[in-house]
C-alpha cells in the first residue's frame, strides 16, 4: 500500500528550490510566489530579483516567427525595459538579433533568488532557543549545544560550519549533531547514509518549524552515541572537500562587495595613477614595498643597500595587511600568487604610463626582481624600482 | 560621391528626393510615407508615433520657426499642416528605426559641433537617436549615407588582415591614396575584372575618428526573388550587400567586412598593389599568437570573484570534462557568480576545466555588458585568441580587445573562420 505523502513534504518540495542560491525561476507559479513572499519578507532567507524575458520565437508574437532563422529556437532572452540598452539583443541560442523596443515583444516574468546564509543561521538559532532558552553557542560558528529533556544535543547550520570540527566524521560519530543544510545540492551526500550523520534540509525546517526541529533532535537524543568507529557501516558520504568552502567563500566575497569598485585607491608615479585596481592586495603590495623603501631612506641607506623582500616575506606582510591569501582553484602557493600579483602590478603600471605618454618616468618595471641563492637554492626577491624616491 | 558632407542643407520646401531615400538609404517606406498624407488623420497619428522626445521636438520647433514654448501636441499639429517638411522629418524618423547607437554616435562626433551634441546627449552619455539624425539630416543629408554604411559595418563580423609582400614605400602616402575616389574606383574595377561574375561598385569612403578610412563598396550578390519594399510583391532582382575595408592609416593592415571574404580581400589587394606599385602585395590573415599560460591566467581571473579585473565567465563548453565520464559539458548562466561557483566546485572536486585548452570549445565572458564568445584555436603550432564580433558594434570590439591586451597581454582578434583560403578547421 502506498502512503500518501504528508502535506508538509509537498510544501518542502515547493520550498526547497526557492532557497537555492542563484536559482532562476521563469513563470513562477502562484504557490511559488506566495512562498517567495514569505521567504524574502518574513524570514529574510533569500533576496529576490525580478526581471523579465521574452522568447526568441514566440507564437504570441507572430513577427518573431517570420524573422526567425531557426523557427524552433527555444532561446529566452533577458530584457528589462527600464535598464536594457537601445541596441539590439542577441539570442544566445541561435544568434538572432532582436529589437524589443522597435518591435515590442511579449514579456514574461523571471525571478532570481540569492540565498542569505546569515538569516538561515538566525532561523536555526531561533528554533534552538525556542526549544531550550539556555542553549549555548559553540564558538563563532552557527552551532549551539542545547538540552532536550536530560540529553544534550548539538544543532548547527552546516553551510556556516565548513572547515570546523562540527562537520567532521569523527565529531559526528561521537556527538549527537543535527546538520541543518541550506545548500542542499552541495551537501546531498549528508542526506541519508550513515546513522550518525543527521541532516535537516532548510526547506523542511521552514515548513515544519520548531516542531520539526524538536522531532529530529528528539530522534538524535534517543540514538546510541557515540558510534564506535568499527561498528558503523562503511562511510557513505563523500570526503569533506575544503574546496567547497573556498568556492562558497569566493561567492560570498563577491556578494559582500556589490557595486562599483573603489577605483579611487591609487598609487601614482609621475602623477599617473599606475595601480588603480580594486584589488586591495595589489595596492597593499606596492604600499608595503614603498613603506619598506621609506624606512630604508629614513635610515640613510643608499640604493645599493636597499632591502629586497622575498615572495614569502610579502605574503606574510599581506596576511597582516589584508588578510590571508585565498588559495584559488589553481592551487597556487602563496609565493606563486604573490609572483602573479607582481606581474600584474608591473603590467598595469607599464600600460598606465604608456597610455599617459610618460614611459620616461620609469625605465624598468615598477617592482624589480632579482634571483638570489640561499641555503635551499634560489629565491626570487623584490624591491620597488630604485628610481622611485 | 567622393564629397565629404557638411553644411549642405536639404531643400525642405521641395518633396524629398526619391532616389536618395529609396536607392541610397534603402528606404522602402519612401512611397508609403508620402502616400500616407492622403489620410490626414492617419498621417498625424504616424507623426505622433515616430517623432517623440524633447530633443527631437526642439528640432521640430526650430524648423517651424516656433520660439515660445508650445506643447508637443500643438507642435505636431503645426507640423502636420506643413506636409512637405513633415514628410522630410518623418522619413528621418523611419530611418532611425532599427539603427544602432554606435553608427549614429560615430557620425555625430564627426559632423556636429559640441554645442549641438550637448543638447542631444543623455545623462548616460548616449545621443538621442532621432534628434541626432534630424540634426545630421538638416545639416547635410549625406551624413545619413554615412550612418547607413556604418550601421551595416558595425553589425557585421570582421576579418583582420595584415599586408604581406610589399617592398619599399608607397608611391603616394596611403592615407592620401585611399581618399582619392579615382584611385579607389580603379582598384575596385581591377578586383571586379578578376571576379567577372560579381557586380561590384565603389560606394564611398568614410573617414573614421581614429584617422583611418573605411572604404565601402556595393556588391550585388546573386539573382534572387526579392520582396518589393513598397508593396511587398516578389520580383526578380539582385540581392545586394555592402563590403567594407577598414584600412590602417599606412595600409599595412585592414579589417574586412562582407561576404565572400575572398572578394573583399581581392579589393583590398588591388588597393595595396596600386598604392605600393607591387603585384606581390596581398593581405594575409592577422594571427597573433598567445601563450597557454596567458590564456589560463585570463581564465583564472574570469573565474575569480575576488579578481579586480572586471571580466566574468558566464559560459564554458568543454569537449571532455573532468567529471568521471569525461562527457562533453556546457556550463552556462546569466549570473556570473552562479557560473563561477559551479566552475570552482567542479574544479575543486574533479579537476581543472581549463588545463587542456584544446578541450575548451569556447567560453563566454561578460565584459562591459556584452557576452563575448572566445575560442582558443591552434592551427599549426600557434595558439590564437579569437572572439565572435558579429552583432557587437566595432567601438565595443576595440574596447574589448584593448582590455584583454592591457590586462592579460592577450591579442584577441575577431574569429577568422571566414578568412580567405582558410576553411573552418584548417591548419596554417
Ligand atoms: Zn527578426
Ligand atoms: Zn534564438
Ligand atoms: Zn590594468
Ligand atoms: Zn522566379
Amino acid at each position: 500500500m502506498k502512503a500518501r505523502p504528508a502535506p508538509a513534504e509537498d510544501e518542502a518540495r515547493i520550498v526547497a528550490p526557492l532557497l537555492d542560491d542563484g536559482r532562476v525561476i521563469d513563470w513562477p507559479r502562484p504557490e511559488q510566489e506566495s512562498w517567495l513572499a514569505r521567504l524574502e519578507g518574513d524570514l529574510g532567507l533569500v533576496s529576490v530579483r525580478r526581471t523579465t524575458f521574452f522568447l526568441c520565437v514566440d507564437p504570441r508574437d507572430p513577427e518573431s516567427q517570420v524573422h526567425a532563422p531557426d523557427p524552433d529556437c527555444r532561446g529566452r532572452i533577458p530584457f528589462d525595459r527600464d535598464s536594457a540598452p537601445s541596441d539590439p539583443l542577441r539570442c544566445d541560442a541561435c544568434g538572432h538579433e532582436h529589437w524589443p523596443r522597435e518591435r515590442p515583444r511579449t514579456l514574461y516574468p523571471r525571478v532570481i533568488v540569492s540565498a542569505r546564509l546569515a538569516s538561515a543561521a538566525a532561523l536555526v538559532e531561533r528554533g534552538v532557543r525556542a526549544i531550550d532558552r539556555r542553549a549555548r553557542p559553540l564558538g563563532d560558528a552557527p552551532a549551539w549545544r542545547l538540552a532536550l529533556g536530560r540529553k544534550e544535543t548539538i544543532a548547527c547550520l552546516l553551510d556556516g560550519c565548513l572547515g570546523t570540527e562540527f562537520e567532521t566524521d569523527e565529531f559526528c560519530r561521537a556527538h549527537p549533531v543535527l546538520h541543518v543544510v541550506a545548500a542542499r545540492r552541495l551537501h546531498a551526500d549528508r542526506m541519508g547514509g550513515a546513522p550518525w550523520i543527521r541532516a535537516l534540509p532548510l526547506a523542511e525546517l521552514v515548513v515544519e518549524g520548531v516542531e520539526g526541529l524538536r522531532r529530529r533532535l528528539g530522534e538524535l537524543a534517543g540514538a546510541a552515541y557515540p558510534y564506535a568507529a568499527a561498528a558503523g557501516p562503511a562511510r557513505v558520504h563523500l570526503p569533506v572537500r575544503p574546496e567547497h568552502a573556498a568556492a562558497l567563500a569566493a561567492v560570498r566575497a563577491a556578494e559582500r562587495a556589490p557595486g562599483p569598485a573603489p577605483w579611487d585607491e591609487q598609487y601614482r608615479v609621475a602623477g599617473v595613477a599606475v595601480v588603480t585596481s580594486a584589488q586591495p592586495r595589489l595596492i597593499a603590495i606596492v604600499r608595503h614595498l614603498a613603506a619598506v623603501r621609506a624606512e630604508e631612506v629614513r635610515r640613510g641607506r643608499g640604493a645599493a643597500d636597499y632591502r629586497w623582500l622575498s615572495a614569502l616575506d610579502i605574503a606574510v606582510a599581506l596576511d597582516d595587511l589584508v588578510g590571508p591569501l585565498r588559495r584559488g582553484a589553481d592551487n597556487a602557493t602563496n609565493e606563486e600568487t604573490v609572483d602573479r600579483y607582481i606581474r600584474t602590478v608591473n603590467r598595469d603600471a607599464h600600460d598606465a604610463l604608456a597610455a599617459a605618454g610618460r614611459e620616461d618616468a620609469l625605465d624598468g618595471p615598477l617592482i624589480e626582481s632579482r634571483t638570489e641563492r640561499d641555503e635551499e637554492g634560489t629565491v626570487r626577491q623584490y624591491a620597488l624600482s630604485p628610481r622611485l624616491a | 560621391m567622393g564629397r565629404t558632407p557638411g553644411s549642405r542643407r536639404p531643400d525642405i520646401t521641395r518633396e524629398p528626393d526619391a532616389e536618395f531615400w529609396r536607392e541610397d538609404l534603402r528606404m522602402g517606406q519612401y512611397d508609403d510615407v508620402r502616400s500616407a498624407r492622403v489620410d490626414p488623420a492617419a498621417f498625424r497619428k504616424r507623426l505622433a508615433q515616430r517623432i517623440t522626445g524633447a530633443a527631437a521636438m526642439k528640432v521640430v520647433a526650430s524648423e517651424l520657426g516656433v520660439r515660445k514654448p508650445v506643447s508637443h501636441k500643438d507642435l505636431l499639429d503645426a507640423l502636420a499642416e506643413e506636409a512637405t517638411l513633415a514628410t522630410h522629418l518623418l522619413l528621418v524618423a523611419e530611418f532611425a528605426q532599427f539603427k544602432r547607437d554606435a553608427p549614429i554616435a560615430d557620425v555625430v562626433d564627426l559632423a556636429l559641433p559640441e554645442a549641438v551634441r550637448a543638447g542631444i546627449r543623455s545623462e548616460a552619455g548616449r545621443y538621442d537617436r532621432l534628434a541626432a539624425l534630424l540634426h545630421l539630416y538638416l545639416d547635410d543629408r549625406d551624413w545619413l549615407r554615412y550612418v547607413f554604411g556604418l550601421n551595416e559595418w558595425h553589425r557585421k563580423g570582421s576579418v583582420p588582415m595584415v599586408l604581406a609582400g610589399q617592398s619599399g614605400a608607397p608611391f603616394r602616402p596611403f592615407a592620401e591614396f585611399v581618399r582619392d575616389p579615382a584611385e579607389v574606383e580603379h582598384a575596385v574595377w581591377e578586383a571586379r575584372k578578376r571576379h567577372p561574375a560579381r557586380r561590384l561598385t565603389f560606394e564611398q569612403v568614410i573617414p573614421r575618428d581614429d584617422g583611418r578610412f573605411l572604404l565601402v563598396a556595393r556588391h550585388e550578390v546573386r539573382r534572387d526573388h526579392l520582396r518589393r519594399p513598397d508593396d511587398g510583391r516578389l520580383e526578380h532582382g539582385y540581392r545586394e550587400d555592402l563590403l567594407f575595408l577598414h584600412f590602417a592609416v599606412d595600409g599595412t593592415a585592414v579589417d574586412l567586412v562582407g561576404e565572400p571574404t575572398a572578394l573583399v580581400a581581392a579589393v583590398a589587394d588591388e588597393v595595396a598593389r596600386a598604392c605600393f606599385r607591387s603585384r606581390d602585395c596581398r593581405y594575409v590573415p592577422d594571427r597573433q599568437r598567445a601563450t597557454d599560460e596567458a590564456i589560463q591566467a585570463f581564465l583564472r581571473a574570469a573565474t575569480d570573484p575576488e579578481d579586480p579585473r572586471r571580466v566574468a565567465l558566464v559560459e564554458v563548453m568543454v569537449t571532455s570534462s573532468p567529471l568521471p565520464g569525461h562527457s562533453r559539458l556546457l556550463l552556462t548562466g546569466e549570473e556570473p557568480a552562479a557560473v563561477i561557483a559551479d566552475v570552482l566546485h567542479i574544479e575543486g572536486t574533479y579537476g581543472s576545466l581549463f588545463e587542456d585548452l584544446d578541450a575548451v570549445e569556447w567560453v563566454k565572458v561578460l565584459h562591459a555588458g556584452n557576452r563575448w564568445r572566445l575560442t582558443f584555436p591552434r592551427p599549426g603550432d600557434a595558439r590564437l585568441v579569437q572572439y565572435m564580433d558579429g552583432g557587437v558594434d566595432k567601438r565595443k570590439c576595440r574596447q574589448f580587445e584593448a582590455y584583454l591586451n592591457e590586462h592579460f597581454g592577450l591579442v584577441a582578434r575577431p574569429s577568422d573562420k571566414a578568412a580567405p583560403g582558410l576553411p573552418a578547421g584548417a591548419t596554417a
